[in-house]
């Protein structure tokens, strides 16, 4: 799949759409701010993240609507904060995110107003951010995606919005949490190796290695919504900045263990995926065994 | 003709899957919905198991005498999982 922003194009294989074809599919209220998201996107525009996205990946639409629209929307999926529906027509099947607005713009409100000190608890942080109560999950999560996306809809309220909203901010409290994160998985590291149980602390040190990368990222002002992409995005960084590649190199000792050859891995990945089918299947399908 | 399971192996990365009590067989680029017995030997494929052994256990487990006509089926069923491209041979029918 391509997605060419300046021809405001997506083509795939399977099908081409320009990006007012999409909005004609999706119908926004005036006061919407439509924009698209997800892997291909975020690959298509953040040197970091080249690499992301595939031809099973697809595009994610977003939209911010006002509460009182919000509130009408129909949705497969509904919380406070989120509505998710389905549009089968669209892109060869498109998810739709719909945030209320009044999350939204009390996100931005609350970053604006936090002071990043010692004495805040960072799970206290956003507690006064309607709809989420401290989900730091989903407000990472919609953040790394309104920071690589692409607006379709409503540019002009859509550039106000970023402007405004203190991803830099949120980016420090990700610091912060990861940063206790690491040290609480250090002494479980050291601990199991005193008492010899390897395997826990290899899970743990691998655990925090990943932690260790992403808060490198994060200091970089590179935002990651999802653990998997770490290492591509660390790799990317590597790529750019010299100075963390003695990092990359013991992050293959540390993961790949004899596979260090991109060769020796994929054979390694592609006879675990074969595993993992069997032995899902071997325990689904017990009852058929003769 | 195979005389034992172990001579077939799934292609295209077939699963067998369950939905309800539904029995689905997914390959690359088809989905085939199947009965019981027809998931039972998808799920043989591969196994150390010879035909006749397949044949009278299927025989027993329903009930069903006719054990030629069953070795029938499911010599059938393998020919159409194998012309499908959900199943290949280790060596010659």
């Amino acid at each position: 799949m391509i997605v060419d922003i300046n021809s405001k194009i997506i083509m795939s294989d399977k099908y081409s759409i320009n990006f007012d074809d999409i909005l004609n599919e999706l119908k926004p209220f005036p006061n919407d701010i439509v924009y698209l998201g997800g892997s291909l996107i975020e690959g298509t525009i953040s040197v970091y993240s080249e690499g992301m996205g595939n031809c099973y990946s697809d595009i994610d639409v977003f939209i911010i609507r006002e509460k009182s629209e919000f509130d009408k929307t129909e949705a497969v999926y509904s919380s406070a904060t989120r509505k998710t529906y389905f549009v089968d027509s669209l892109l060869n099947g498109a998810d739709i995110e719909v945030y209320s607005s009044e999350f939204v713009y009390s996100l931005k409100n609350v970053l604006n107003r936090h002071k990043i000190s010692a004495d805040v608890r960072i799970a206290n942080v956003f507690e006064n951010v309607k709809g989420v109560e401290n989900d730091l999950f989903l407000i990472n999560t919609f953040l790394n995606r309104l920071y690589y996306s692409i607006c379709i809809y409503n540019h002009e309220t859509y550039s106000s919005l970023k402007s405004g909203m203190s991803f830099r901010k949120f980016l420090k409290i990700k610091d912060a949490e990861l940063t206790a994160s690491i040290e609480n998985l250090i002494p479980d590291v050291k601990g199991n190796l005193e008492v010899g149980q390897i395997d826990v602390a290899l899970y743990c040190m691998r655990e925090a290695y990943l932690k260790m990368m992403n808060f490198i990222l994060v200091s970089e002002d590179i935002f990651v919504d999802r653990t998997k992409w770490i290492p591509l995005k660390f790799k990317n960084l590597c790529n750019e900045k010299s100075r963390y590649s003695y990092l990359w190199d013991e992050y293959l000792q540390l993961f790949r263990l004899g596979t260090e050859s991109e060769k020796e891995c994929y054979a390694v990945v592609e006879s675990n995926m074969a595993t993992v089918k069997k032995a899902m299947e071997d325990v689904l399908m017990k009852g058929l065994a003769l | 003709m195979i005389d034992n399971m172990n001579q077939l192996s799934r292609k295209n990365d077939a699963q067998l899957r369950k939905l309800d009590e539904t029995y689905y067989i997914i390959a690359k680029n088809s989905c085939f919905e199947a009965n019981e017995i027809g998931a039972t030997i998808m799920n043989a494929i591969g196994k150390d198991l010879h035909i006749d052994d397949v044949c009278s256990k299927l025989s027993s487990r329903y009930e069903y005498d006719d054990v030629e006509g069953i070795k029938s089926d499911v010599y059938s069923f393998i020919e159409f999982l194998i012309e499908n491209d959900i199943a290949e041979l280790h060596k010659p029918m």
